[in-house]
């Protein structure tokens, strides 16, 4: 071989690999906050994929800072091209977008895929989660509802199974009432409604009553009504006739549950496996449903995360597909389930873990309410904090039996109207 | 100014050379002025304008809404709530982050091998970061696991939760404040201290002020006066600027009993996005921090001629 043939081989070579890798590859910037099981799912893509770059950004601390980074971004040309926003910052996101005149939906890349497609693997209930005004701005990638976390030894002393756990809150306040008779500081339930940085227990009271946290106008509360009054009462009763310790914050709660001081606590399946490590062998811990206050027309809030892609150019778009669907397939919402406790948002994936489920029964009873669950309330132009702030103490005087619910009622009606009126 | 009086003053004959020095010297302090306008004077012009608007973090469009955000403010009983507890912070952390420091500064005053063991001990908080203290702060003052928790179950009595009620939050905040304060005052005054000479003191003594607390009362506190009114508005305005602390340990909670102006102007902003409304909030901040600052310039000028 001469010199010039090796460096026309070269020179070939070179001029069709190098265009091929440039117009191949592209990269995104992906912006998530802190999930244990993410790295490997990501390692995973970057194995199918080889031809789209994950640049994994650092994770961020919380949602609402995520939000902020991203909205900064936004503002300065940075931002990440997929984010992995919250359920409930999805709105305001997508209205920043929409403000700055560069909102896409993801609705023509579904159209793309089919009708057929779209049907066989996610449930429109879930897709529901993730749309703002009718479209469907962020692909679902996670999704829980909340449950009751029990000690299963606690409640079989005070005379309840977990077969038969009582499926009304009267039922469950019974019950923990008879565990906090037992003495030695333990108590039958932790539930602060009003002890949370954001509404999300207030949320599961109103909606499993049947309610809307906001009225159709959005001028003030959706729930001034007889139901309304109700998830009062049920949320005053459930500290007062149980004797239960009144906190401004969740912690206290779950470490006592953790050390076997609290029977009944409520939290999102998402923290089944965090849950099921810090207890260890202390007790048995088992999961039951969240109960609804009006069985017929109550939900529950459903919490989570969802894909958005926020890159306007094509390729960079085209490529964020082939991310959210390697996403939301059906093995890796498997292992998203087994590695968390979060549901499928993949309806394939159930039956790939049918055999799971039999050893852990925990990780099922979130599918018992999947038809109650209605999508994350976001409140307009990011009122939440301004609605929360003021509903938080009244729901915390009610349960420390200071307020009566008649009395309490007006007083959030009053509050949350000032805020939705200076908007 | 000063250069330009001093051509005025100058002869004619050199008026030409004089003008182009005060030009040269516009020339050469321009970038020093051109950066403070650009990274100081400037953004507080842009957060006076939009503080008159409802701009939203991250949106192209806005309406002016005239004083319609501060009206707003004077009836947001939360704005009045952070007010009210940066104010009770302030009265706690101010008179003892003051006196104590001045105590300790008269203590160390006389020793003489120990005094700079002591000037580190107390000056260590200063220099470390608060944010990251806090959370070692939270761990002492945890009501189920810290020492402090230890303490009172070894002495029979009942837990304190310190950050999980509204009186005893702010309390909370107010000690790992003094705390972070009272090495910054001590050293101010321990530099104080030395202007108060040695003839005074043995004058003194030989007059039969022997007490420490004579000395104290009549020597010590009165020629410290000036120093000390300029820590007193250094503190108010350090006190007034809480925000560390809230932002890792509180948040603002429970229900609001520990939110300061500053964490409020924060998530305003930045959480609920509400830019126009912070910046109304801001001015009303700047307003105060600037009072605090033009007392402080005031009574340093007064002490000028003590």
């Amino acid at each position: 071989m001469t010199v010039k043939a090796i460096l026309t081989a070269a020179a070939l070579a070179l001029g069709v690999t190098a265009p091929a890798l440039a117009a191949d590859s592209v990269t995104l910037d992906f912006y998530h906050s802190q999930l244990p099981f993410l790295p490997s799912l990501i390692e995973g893509f970057r194995k199918a994929h080889p031809d789209i770059v994950i640049h994994d950004l650092a994770p961020v601390a919380s949602y609402s800072a995520g939000d902020q980074t991203v909205i900064r971004g936004m503002m300065t040309g940075t931002a990440p091209d997929v984010y992995l926003a919250s359920y409930a910052s999805l709105a305001s996101i997508a209205d920043v977008m929409k403000d700055r005149g560069n909102a896409q939906s993801l609705d023509p890349l579904f159209a793309k895929e089919g009708k057929a497609w779209t049907a066989a693997n996610y449930p429109p209930a879930i897709l529901d989660l993730a749309k703002v005004g009718g479209e469907q701005y962020a692909m679902p990638f996670t999704a829980s509802l909340p449950l009751l976390y029990v000690n299963k030894e606690l409640v079989e002393k005070a005379g309840g199974t977990i077969d038969h756990f009582p499926s009304t809150w009267d039922g469950v306040i019974d019950l923990a009432a008879k565990i906090s008779k037992f003495g030695d500081g333990v108590q039958g339930i932790g539930f602060s409604v009003g002890g949370l940085s954001d509404d999300w227990y207030w949320q599961m009271m109103v909606m499993s009553a049947g309610d809307r946290m906001l009225n159709d106008e959005s001028t003030g509360i959706g729930y001034d009504n007889k139901a309304g009054l109700e998830a009062l009462r049920v949320t005053q009763d459930i500290a007062v006739k149980t004797g239960m310790s009144v906190y401004a914050d969740p912690k206290p709660a779950q470490q006592q549950f953790f050390a076997g001081k609290i029977g009944i606590v409520v939290e999102s399946p998402s923290d089944l496996v965090a849950y099921e490590t810090a207890i260890g062998d202390r007790f048995t811990m088992r999961t039951v449903r969240f109960p609804l206050i009006d069985a017929e027309k109550g939900g529950l809030p459903a919490g989570g995360n969802a894909l958005m892609v926020l890159a306007n150019d094509p390729a960079k778009r085209a490529a964020a597909w082939e991310f959210i669907k390697y996403m939301t397939s059906v093995a890796v919402q498997a292992d998203v389930s087994k590695a968390s406790g979060y549901m499928p948002v993949n309806v394939q994936s159930a039956s790939a873990l049918q055999g799971f489920y039999a050893d852990h029964p925990n990780f099922q009873t979130v599918f018992a309410s999947t038809p109650a669950a209605r999508p994350w309330f976001a409140y307009p132009n990011n009122t939440a904090d301004g609605v929360w702030k003021g509903v938080a103490p009244i729901l915390d005087q009610l349960q420390r039996g200071k307020l009566t619910a008649d009395a309490a009622l007006p007083m959030i009606r009053d509050h949350v109207a000032g805020v939705m009126a200076s908007q | 100014m000063n250069t330009r009086s001093d051509t005025r003053a100058g002869n004619d004959a050199l008026r030409s050379a004089a003008v182009s020095y005060a030009t040269l010297a516009r020339v050469f302090s321009a970038p020093a002025f051109l950066l403070l306008v650009a990274t100081v004077v400037a953004p507080v012009f842009v957060v006076v304008l939009i503080s008159f608007t409802d701009y939203r973090l991250g949106r192209l469009t806005l309406n002016v809404v005239g004083l319609g955000n501060y009206t707003r403010l004077l009836s947001d009983p939360f704005f009045w709530g952070a007010l009210r507890n940066c104010a009770i912070y302030t009265a706690i952390v101010v008179p003892i982050s003051v006196f104590g420091a001045l105590y300790l500064a008269v203590l160390l005053d006389a020793r003489r091998q120990s005094r700079r063991f002591y000037e580190i001990v107390f000056f260590l908080p200063v220099t470390s970061t608060l944010t990251a203290m806090s959370i070692v702060w939270s761990y002492l003052l945890n009501g189920h696991i810290g020492p402090l928790a230890h303490l009172l179950a070894g002495l029979g009595l009942p837990p304190v939760d310190f950050f999980a009620d509204g009186t005893l939050a702010l309390i909370g905040l107010s000690i790992i404040g003094v705390w972070h304060l009272i090495g910054f005052n001590l050293i101010l005054f321990l530099a104080g201290l030395t202007v108060i000479s040695s003839e005074l003191k043995e004058a003194s003594a030989l007059d039969g002020m022997d007490g420490f607390w004579d000395r104290l009362r009549y020597l010590t506190w009165p020629l410290l006066a000036p120093t000390t009114i300029v820590i007193f508005v250094l503190s108010c305005i350090q006190a007034f600027q809480v925000f560390d602390t809230v932002a890792v340990l509180t948040n603002g909670g429970p229900y609001g009993a520990t939110e300061m102006l500053l964490h409020k102007i924060n998530t305003d902003t930045f959480t609920a996005l509400k830019a126009g409304y912070g910046s109304a909030l801001t001015v009303v901040y700047l307003v105060l921090i600037g009072t605090f600052s033009l007392l402080q310039v005031w009574l340093g000028n007064r002490k000028a001629h003590f």
